[in-house]
């Protein structure tokens, strides 16, 4: 009888609408949809939801991001539901196999690990599925889970050091030009970027954040970006993964972004 | 006019929703509550999108009391109209058509000019549906009138794809969600299987903002009394999968007001509602419908033409 009642979020996937094998990036899509669509000035809720209905919704929409967003919840999450998600194992591997600028020692040796931990993890899914009723998934194997959740601290840590790593030729005058800066633009973000080495995909995958989105920050299109607020987390952890004062740039930008939609009258 | 049919029979009369096995053709049927959304030009640029990949298309009005697709094509009021059909002046729908200037394109044009045409008895929508078979097209589709008259929900739910033109503002927001509340309505009291849960249907639908309540909920309702009962309800609702078109967006926030209705739509009906595309607002629109030329013909190089080719491919399922 629970599958007919498709209105019902079966589970956190379900309550941002997508899929159990979704990319971190999607996640975060999903999320910002979500949140979107249930926002108090949302136009799509005019006329058909109240107002205590969505707030209700903002706060599931809330629980949910907080566990998909941060992996090790996820892993977890998937596998006390029995949920076949092989994109929180599989992605930083795939993302990362293809990946021209690492090198290659190290990646390799990161990737057999990941690999015997994906292969283990769907070991693990693989009989959560065949027998989901029959076994609670926590009681019988759950040393077996610690010692995993350890390992996996290990992995992610290896995982992060790869995935922000900058390689770039250091250029002392460009380096002070950034010390001194005060006001960041999209033309001097790009700038930088351009200069760490970093091109929009890697930046889109290091910060979560759409290329579509990025691309219109970079060009100071101001109008195609969302609220001040989310613009602002935006250019906050782009100047985090840029290694800048993240503080500083968000401040500036967000300053120029305000000062522009004030003169052109936008909201 | 034909003789006037009693309540009951107008309440009992089910269209046929599967217009025999062997129909070659599919029809997509363009709605929306509010009148000025795009309905008409939609209809017309969707149809030369299929025209020009080759299939034979006809565009019908069914706008029946606003009748204004022929002018989106760049045709001249067509002599015989659906008038002509209904008065029984003409015996065929194949005497309707009007060629356009596109090739496998042809139009049907609704009724001019007769006054009490706007609404139809249940008989005559079914002799329309009954007889496209004579049309020999691959794809027939139905222009409808803004509202929520029963003509406009038949027609719309007896096609095999409901397509939604709205603009992103409030009015026309206000008058889509009305559209498929009705539509909602309609499709369940159609199905006489599900008599019982009429009474349930009404009152979700009259209920209040702020009342709580969702059509969404009249599922898990029944589920918990009737489990194959709730399963037929859910297979009617499922039927209802209407597409949408954002019409004339301007901003990027315009373009979320999509993803938006879709979340809400699924959240607050239960109904999956596809956000098929949307079209850049363009002063070219106005241009066209001036020089009465169709658009996508009058003015290849807009960004609108790339904003048809999205929409037609996801029409049609082909993955660009």
């Amino acid at each position: 009888m629970t599958e007919l009642t498709i209105d019902r979020p079966k589970n956190y996937y379900d309550v941002l609408e997508i899929s159990t094998i979704a990319t971190s990036a999607e996640v975060h899509e999903g999320y910002l949809r979500a949140k979107n669509a249930y926002s108090q000035d949302s136009l799509a809720l005019y006329s058909l939801m109240g107002q205590a209905e969505c707030n209700s919704m903002i706060s599931l929409v809330e629980e949910a991001y907080s566990i998909l967003c941060d992996p090790n919840k996820r892993r977890q999450y998937d596998s006390a539901r029995g949920i076949r998600s092989f994109a929180s194992e599989q992605a930083p591997e795939r993302h990362y196999s293809d990946r021209s600028f690492e090198s290659r020692d190290s990646s390799s040796r990161a990737s057999l690990g990941l690999e015997r931990e994906i292969m283990k993890a769907s070991q693990e899914n693989k009989t959560h599925h065949e027998a989901p009723k029959m076994s609670p998934t926590s009681s019988i194997n759950s040393f077996d889970r610690t010692e995993r959740i350890g390992q996996d601290k290990l992995i992610s840590k290896i995982v992060a050091n790869r995935r922000y790593n900058l390689e770039y030729a250091n250029d002392p005058v460009f380096e002070q030009e950034i010390e001194r800066a005060t006001s960041f633009d999209g033309a001097l973000l790009k700038k930088i970027r351009e200069y760490k080495n970093v091109d929009i995909q890697r930046l889109s995958d290091m910060t979560k954040i759409s290329k579509t989105y990025l691309n219109n920050i970079e060009n100071d299109d101001f109008q195609k970006l969302p609220a001040p607020a989310y613009v602002r987390g935006f250019v906050f952890q782009l100047a985090k993964v840029l290694r800048l004062n993240p503080e500083v740039v968000a401040n500036s930008y967000i300053y120029q972004l305000k000062l522009r939609r004030d003169q052109s009258g936008l909201k | 006019m034909t003789s006037p049919i009693d309540s009951t029979e107008e309440s009992n009369f089910v269209l046929p929703t599967h217009l025999g096995e062997n129909r070659r053709y599919k029809i997509w049927a363009i709605g929306g509550g509010k009148g000025g959304v795009g309905k008409s030009l939609v209809t017309a640029n969707l149809s030369i999108c299929l025209a020009l990949m080759g299939y034979k298309v006809i565009a019908m009005d069914l706008d029946l009391g606003g009748a204004n697709l022929h002018t989106c094509l760049g045709v001249p009021i067509p002599e015989k109209t659906l008038s002509d059909y209904f008065s029984k002046k003409v015996g065929s729908l194949k005497e309707l058509l009007t060629q356009t200037s596109i090739q496998n394109l042809s139009v049907i044009s609704g009724a001019q000019d007769e006054m009490g045409m706007a609404n139809l008895h249940q008989v005559q929508k079914a002799r329309i549906l009954s007889n496209l078979n004579e049309l020999e097209a691959d794809f027939v589709l139905f222009d409808l009138g803004a509202g929520t008259s029963l003509n406009t929900l038949d027609f719309f739910i007896s096609a095999d794809q409901g397509i939604i033109t709205c603009l992103p503002e409030p009015t026309s927001i206000e008058n889509t969600y009305r559209f498929l509340k009705s539509v909602f309505h309609r499709k369940i009291h159609l199905c006489e299987e599900l008599v019982e849960i009429w009474p349930m249907v009404d009152q979700a639908m009259n209920a209040k903002l702020n009342d709580g309540g969702n059509p969404a909920d009249i599922v898990a309702k029944v589920a918990q009394q009737n489990p194959a009962l709730a399963r037929r309800l859910q297979f009617e609702i499922d039927k209802i999968s209407p597409r949408l078109i954002i019409n004339q967006i301007r901003t990027q926030a315009d373009i979320d007001i999509g993803h938006s209705m879709k979340i809400v739509c699924r959240k607050y009906f239960g109904i999956n509602l596809d956000y098929t595309g949307h079209l850049e607002y363009d002063a070219t629109v106005w241009q066209s419908v001036k020089k009465r030329k169709p658009l996508l013909m009058e003015f290849p190089n807009t960004i609108l033409v790339k904003n048809f080719d999205r929409i037609i491919h996801r029409l049609l399922g082909i993955n660009v």
